[in-house]
């Protein structure tokens, strides 16, 4: 849910600019290299709390402190009293969690938000701070099979509606604020999770008799599994979308959430691969599923090498959406190729097909060539680097990713050329990057394919499109963004989030290059690197839920409230910043 | 069974099994599955059917079993001939025309420990066969044992819970040798429950291997000790729930007890950073998982190991050369657990799982194996200048030779690459194995000195170990005996089985199910044993089936003693109890190829 949006008045974005400076910076940034461990005397000292009334000291809360130097850890004592000493001048974050609780991070509004750097100068004492840290959730109950008795051994996950690129989608959590979001029931069919930040869950489980999929080559065998296990949730769905979703507040213990196993008819499907270039043989059928209680990146395994007849068919199949891909490798396999090289198709077919437990038979799956991407690289700028073949990676990435499609990696060559081939058709974005031992500071500009972005936008690659054209641009300048933030009284203020999102509609996507988020530190500054040239806005707000900044929907409303500015190549720009009421 | 020791890091175990089972792991593959109960004896009941019969009753209460997943292998035919059926309500079972050979059967059930026919208790490790003459029909017992359940808690030093505290729990064996890890995680209200475990004694140790909270400084063992000398057993009964087993642990920041044992690692010409250093009491060669202390070298080949307790310890080096990727990605590897099991597999190095999944031997990797250990004593200072100076392991070079002229196929003989595996259980982590070639040659990766056993799995199902030579010293029966320098190891196969079989009798004639048979050395000193010895143990056991009927199918020709005998102690194999039986044993010539037939004497049961 997007708690946040109660309305504009609820953010407080409120930010005016107090003078925008704008100056070209040196092109390199030279503050990268990590100071030398030296011993200050700093200190940073503080409490550790429980968030539930009434507040008391966690004892043994296990307290880091990293930003310089190797990450810090300390143990709370009896009274949640915690102390670091013999600190460097510089910018620091404090993080606390014990097994039960919430991981928290100083100065964060929640358990997965960004907290408030610690910027201590030589010698400064930051005492007195204090980390309060919620009671984690716990949802339990018991898992029982078709008689109506406890299953033991069933894999109970926690997941999550969110939204993606504008689709509602169930995905499984990162394990936020570290609590056991996935376990297996015990000899009583009961599980119990714990430690969770509040929020809204879906519970699913996951039998293990649930990989009763096979594929074999040639027709379908006589006999499939009549029934079998599939992934359920709660109330009892199997249905993603028809479950139901449990919220819990900081310390809940929301018992009996009991999920009843069920069997389904088990459907095959069988098909046959054809080439129009000649025999099928050698091409490997393989299955994706489409739903999202699996939990792997894609492929169900069973993979299907074909023969001269191109049949294929796979039995066990649990009703839902399916990926059925051919590919024939451009490399026969052989003694001595990785299983990478492999995977390189040189011709590719794909379809899609909803099981419901009805066999599918006759699915006809016709090979295409794959396709080549190639083009020119170029630098922008002297001292054009020798060797590039060595210390550059180039490669398409497929949208969304992980997705049905493979990263693709691109032969180099020293001319300035690339090439990658065994290209499947479909969305891609191009990722590049020079190895990280390479110095001279060249960083991806830009690039461009069929004369469109294809950084920052995924780009269609249509069937039978060869695309030659692509250009690849380095430059060695870099561009920033600072300031400070200040209070309505003048004084440093990091109780806000700052955002930065491009003013071009069309870049209002997940994880854009060109949206990014920080805190201020104690000292109120802040600084954001690594933004590509371009007109962006700029806001201050109380709080931003994790994956909103790539929601359109909400950089909508921000818009019209936060500032406008422009960064020109190789600038690095201040830009102080005012809260105001509305 | 689960090995408390996560496997290496980047690296995924897909195939593993502990050895005991790789027989029935491997038939399983292959199994074909048949659907009889015993309906079809009673379909004709005034004939009896040919083969192996039987029930599966639980062990306490003696009641029929049903729905238990059945069995059986034929050790005379291929490893894969196996075939499986379930218990009908009655706990019955039946396998029609198995035909003649020398049969396991075993039984699974959820709910109950892994049993198999002539199991006297939980989890036995010593396997009963079944010997069948042509058209014979054997009706046999299986009992199983139900498993039990360790439940408690693990409390913090003022009485909160301790939350994500990993709790293992250890059978234990003999008295002394554990094996069987399992482990449990505490929930928010610090409670634990180990389930599916097999009646006996475990030991029960929250340790501080939990990822991310490295603040809980030692293991605890129940009750309340902090080494295992200390602990107090913890029974399970069949079907019953142990509870209230609590664990008060000390939570601390540093560890302010113990000593520092550091010191360096030296090798000329090596690489002396990211060594993998392990530390584990001296006391034994085969430390239980949770003993083992790992840390890495630096750059510089330093190490240190933070609050060490009083004791002796050895600290051991093995570094193995970079392992080679082979052409789809897996290589295969035998591990020894720190429990002293072992486990075979093959290992994901890189590439997709799933694809050409067809296993070729990988070659060995090139490179000098370093191998050095130190034995340190702690007691009130911190021992932290010990130097650990690498030398290069030791090879054993292999041939395997066929006496009969017939050699097996090139296929088989491929796929019988032998495993190599300390024969003491000592803890190596992963031993490269490398492949065989078609002349029957092998060769091992260079390896620390020690006691080391060549072990075939598969390829050569008909043969047998005739005889064994170590640079020309017959040492079949024993290990292989590796010190600085290279071995060379003969292994002759014969397919002139040479065995020893009979049937026994009480006083008044009867045939004697059951009995204990157990056949030695004359010659005292040649009454050793190893739990993995080169070919066929000098000292064999066996149980005489409900037809009286015992067989020892691989038999070192010698000069033996033979006694049945209802006694079944823990350490049969121990030279005071073999000279217990001097008394009432029959002596015993056995020739190369020989089938001998001998019928045994046991007084009638009471």
């Amino acid at each position: 849910m997007r708690s946040l949006l109660l309305g504009i008045g609820a953010l407080y974005v409120i930010a005016v600019g107090m003078g925008v400076a704008g100056q070209q910076a040196p092109a390199r940034d030279v503050t990268t290299a990590a100071p030398p461990r030296a011993t200050g005397s700093g200190t940073i000292s503080g409490i550790v709390l429980s968030a539930q009334a009434p507040l008391q000291p966690i004892a043994r809360a296990t307290v880091t402190l990293s930003g310089q130097g190797p990450v810090r850890t300390t143990l709370s004592d009896q009274d949640g009293h915690f102390s670091f000493d013999e600190l460097t001048a510089g910018r620091y974050t404090l993080a606390a969690v014990r097994p039960g609780y919430v991981k928290m991070t100083f100065g964060a509004l929640g358990p997965d938000r960004a907290g408030t750097p610690l910027a201590i100068s030589a010698g400064e004492h930051l005492d007195a701070l204090t980390i309060t840290l919620p009671r984690g959730a716990v949802i339990a109950g018991l898992v029982t099979n078709e008689m109506g008795r406890p299953a033991q051994g069933i894999s109970v996950r926690l997941m999550r509606f969110q939204q993606r690129n504008g689709a509602r989608t169930l995905v499984s959590p990162a394990p936020v604020g570290g609590g056991i979001i996935s376990m297996q029931t015990d000899d009583l069919g009961s599980y119990r999770l714990f430690g969770l930040p509040a929020g809204d869950y879906v519970v699913s489980a996951t039998p293990q008799e649930v990989a009763s999929l096979s594929g074999t080559r040639g027709s379908l065998p006589a006999s499939a599994p009549a029934a079998i296990y599939v992934p359920v949730y709660f109330p009892g769905t199997t249905v993603a979308s028809a479950a139901s979703v449990i919220t819990v507040v900081g310390g809940e213990e929301r018992m009996g959430v009991g999920i009843p196993l069920s069997r389904v008819k088990a459907a095959a499907l069988s098909g046959v691969v054809m080439n129009p270039l000649g025999s099928p043989r050698g091409a490997v059928v393989s299955l994706d599923s489409r739903s999202p209680a699996w939990s792997g990146p894609s492929g169900l395994g069973s993979d299907v090498t074909v023969g001269d007849d191109g049949r294929f068919s796979f039995s066990g199949l649990a009703p839902g959406d399916y990926t059925v891909k051919a590919v024939m490798p451009l490399i026969a396999p052989a003694v001595g190729r990785p299983a990478s090289e492999l995977a390189i198709p040189s011709a590719w077919g794909r379809t899609e097909v909803a099981i419901s437990g009805t066999d599918i038979r006759d699915l006809s799956l016709l090979l295409q060539p794959a396709l080549t991407f190639s083009g020119k690289i170029a630098f922008d700028g002297p001292d054009v680097p020798a060797d590039i073949a060595g210390r550059l990676r180039i490669a398409l990435k497929p949208e969304p990713s992980p997705g049905l499609n493979a990263t693709r990696s691109a032969d180099i060559q020293s001319g300035g050329t690339f090439r990658i081939v065994g290209v499947v058709p479909g969305e891609y974005r191009i990722v590049s990057a020079m190895a990280p031992s390479d110095a001279s500071g060249w960083a991806l500009a830009s690039a461009t394919a069929n004369g469109r972005d294809a950084v920052d936008l995924p780009f269609d690659i249509g069937p039978s499109e060869n695309i030659a054209d692509a250009l690849i641009t380095f430059t060695r300048a870099t561009q920033q963004v600072s300031g400070v933030l200040q209070s309505e009284l003048r004084v440093p203020s990091s109780d806000y989030t700052l955002l930065i999102f491009p003013t071009d509609r069309a870049y209002w996507r997940d994880g854009s290059r060109r949206t990014q988020t920080t805190r201020p530190g104690t000292d109120g500054r802040f600084v954001v690197r690594g933004l590509p040239p371009g007109d962006y806005f700029l806001a201050a707000l109380t709080d931003l839920e994790p994956d909103a900044a790539g929601d359109p929907s909400v950089l909508e409303l921000i818009a019209p409230v936060a500032i406008r500015f422009r960064l020109a190549p190789g600038e690095s720009k201040i830009q102080d910043l005012k809260v105001t009421t509305p | 069974m689960i090995s408390s020791r996560a496997p290496d890091r980047g690296v995924i175990v897909i195939e593993a099994r502990p050895l005991a089972k790789t027989a029935l792991v491997l038939a399983a593959t292959a199994a074909c599955i048949l659907r009889f109960g015993l309906s079809v004896a009673a379909q004709d009941p005034g004939r009896p059917v040919a083969g192996i019969s039987g029930r599966v009753i639980d062990a306490t209460t003696g009641e029929p079993i049903a729905r238990a997943l059945v069995t059986y292998s034929n050790t005379r035919a291929s490893a894969f001939a196996t075939k499986k059926t379930e218990t009908g309500s009655d706990g019955r079972f039946l396998f029609p025309d198995v035909g003649e050979g020398l049969f396991v059967v075993r039984s699974e059930l959820v709910g109950y420990a892994s049993a198999a026919y002539g199991d006297a208790k939980p989890l036995e490790k010593f396997v009963s066969h079944l010997s069948l003459r042509p058209n014979e029909r054997v009706d046999v017992v299986i009992r199983m044992w139900r498993t039990g359940v360790i439940s408690g808690s693990v409390i913090e030093q003022d009485g909160q819970p301790g939350v994500q505290r990993a709790v293992q729990a250890y059978r234990l064996q003999g008295g002394e040798r554990t094996a069987n890890g399992h482990v449990a995680s505490t929930d928010d209200r610090g409670q634990f429950r180990l389930a599916d475990l097999a009646p006996g004694d475990y030991v029960v140790v929250a340790s501080p291997i939990t990822a991310g909270n490295k603040d809980l400084v030692h293991n605890t063992y129940y009750l309340d000790a902090t080494t295992r000398v200390g602990a107090v057993a913890v029974p399970v009964r069949p079907g019953e729930v142990t509870p209230g087993i609590d664990l008060h642990v000390e939570v601390t920041a540093r560890p302010d007890f113990g000593q520092r044992v550091g010191g360096v690692v030296t090798a000329p010409d090596t690489e002396i950073g990211g060594l993998v250093i392990n530390l584990f009491p001296a006391t034994a060669d085969t430390p239980p998982a949770e003993d083992v202390r790992t840390t890495n070298t630096d750059a510089l080949g330093h190490f240190s190991f933070a609050g060490v307790p009083q004791g002796n310890y050895k600290v051991q080096v093995v570094r193995f050369p970079p392992w080679p990727t082979n052409d789809n990605g897996y290589r295969q590897v035998a591990s020894t657990q720190p429990d002293g099991g072992m486990s075979y597999g093959r290992q994901l190095v890189s590439g997709t799982p799933g694809f050409a999944r067809a296993s070729a031997p990988s070659q060995l990797p090139k490179g000098v194996t370093l191998v050095g250990a130190a034995h340190v004593s702690v007691a009130d200072r911190d021992q932290d200048a010990l130097e650990i100076h690498l030398l290069p392991g030791a090879k054993i070079r292999g041939r395997i030779v066929f006496a009969d002229g017939v050699a097996p196929a090139a296929e088989d003989l491929l796929r019988a690459a032998p495993i190599i595996i300390p024969a003491d259980g000592r803890y190596l982590g992963n031993i490269p194995q490398g492949p065989m070639s078609a002349d029957g040659a092998f060769q091992s990766i260079a390896l620390p000195p020690g006691r080391y056993a060549a072990l075939i799995i598969s390829g050569l199902s008909e043969w047998a170990v005739r005889s064994v030579a170590a640079d020309g010293m017959d040492i079949t029966g024993l290990p292989i005996e590796l010190g600085a320098s290279d071995v060379d190891v003969v292994l002759t196969y014969t397919k002139k089985l040479t065995s020893v079989g009979g049937t026994v009798r009480d006083d008044r004639g009867a045939v004697a199910a059951g009995a204990r048979v157990y056949l030695f050395p004359r010659e005292a000193v040649l009454r050793v044993s190893t739990p993995m010895a080169m070919g066929p143990s000098l000292v064999q056991r066996e149980q005489s089936g409900p037809n009286g009927v015992f067989e020892l199918p691989n038999v070192i020709p010698g000069d033996y003693l033979i006694a049945a005998s209802r006694d079944l102690p823990e350490d049969w194999m121990s030279p005071d109890f073999l000279r217990s039986l001097e008394r009432i044993a029959a002596p015993l010539h056995v020739t190369l190829g020989e089938a001998k037939t001998v019928d045994l004497r046991i007084p009638s049961s009471r």
